[in-house]
């Protein structure tokens, strides 16, 4: 992997769109005083390493079967849904509802093919990590340089 | 309002100060939600530890501190896309004095800290009886 590789823009254009919305909307990103509208989306962070892709996500009061992860070509797509706590008991006041209640569809487009059939996810404590290793064809080799 | 300044101050001063990257610290969201005997808050607090929450309430002021290591070297990972960073949650609250302090319960789960504050008998919602002649 070149040390100074580019986020490649044009590939994850779908996604900028969506980000912009979302910076739009509440005049500032990520967390701070605005909280991020989870109804589309969780906020994911993406890296990679030589042999992976990993992708992050905070799902706080997810359980593992809340959520999807599904691994097509090079788009993955998480899926979630978190039932409302309380929504409909007797006699119950809401002071503040600041947390996300709904179901949300991510998808996220890779610049790489992935090995699908390895991929791992793990949740624990409302954080999910998936790690995609990348496909055998994708990884990048060293060339060895031979003198004449 | 001096008094909760004053609390947050010296909470802060008993912390240890050595750090190698500047931490940040987030606003955690949070829903309220009251019934007859009790509040209860839940607030979302991905990737902290139960031993790592700090849950005070001290002259009608509940607030809630989460130390959140950082869960990549922020320095050399190649982010590809970051939307959120990792870090500390402050929050706090002027939930008054009606609540029975010996037993506020917090519990830690999947992401989500639950802290019940059972209300102090006095303010209890009471059905008054109306005697008529």
């Amino acid at each position: 992997m070149l040390a100074n590789r580019f986020f490649p823009l044009t590939t994850y254009e779908d996604l900028r769109g969506e980000l912009d919305r979302v910076f739009d909307a509440f005049g500032r990103g990520g967390r701070g005083l605005a909280f991020p509208n989870m109804r589309s989306m969780p906020a994911v962070n993406v890296w990679d390493d030589e042999g992976h892709i990993f992708i992050e996500a905070e799902v706080p009061g997810m359980k593992m079967e809340d959520l999807g992860v599904e691994v097509l070509g090079r788009e993955v797509r998480l899926t979630g849904s978190r039932t409302t706590e309380h929504e409909h008991e007797e006699g119950i006041n809401f002071h503040r509802r600041e947390r996300a209640h709904s179901t949300f569809t991510r998808s996220l487009a890779l610049d790489t093919d992935v090995e699908a059939d390895k991929v791992k996810a793990v949740l624990k404590d409302g954080v999910l990590t998936i790690t995609l290793p990348k496909a055998e064809t994708a990884k990048a080799r060293r060339i060895e340089v031979k003198g004449a | 309002m001096t008094t909760t300044c004053d609390i947050e101050r010296s909470s802060k001063a008993t912390q240890p100060v050595e750090r190698m990257q500047p931490r940040r610290t987030y606003v955690a969201p949070v829903d309220i939600f009251e019934v007859a005997d009790e509040l209860t808050l839940l607030v979302d607090l991905p990737g902290a530890r139960a031993d790592s929450i700090d849950v005070n309430y001290e002259l009608g002021t509940l607030s809630i501190h989460a130390t959140v290591e950082p869960r990549q070297n922020e320095q050399t990972t190649k982010y590809l896309l970051r939307e959120y960073g990792v870090g500390d949650f402050d929050r706090s609250f002027q939930v008054g004095e009606g609540i029975d302090a010996t037993h506020i319960r917090a519990d830690y789960r999947d992401g989500v800290l639950t802290v019940h504050l059972p209300k102090a008998e006095a303010v209890k919602p009471r059905k008054i009886a109306v005697s008529g002649s």
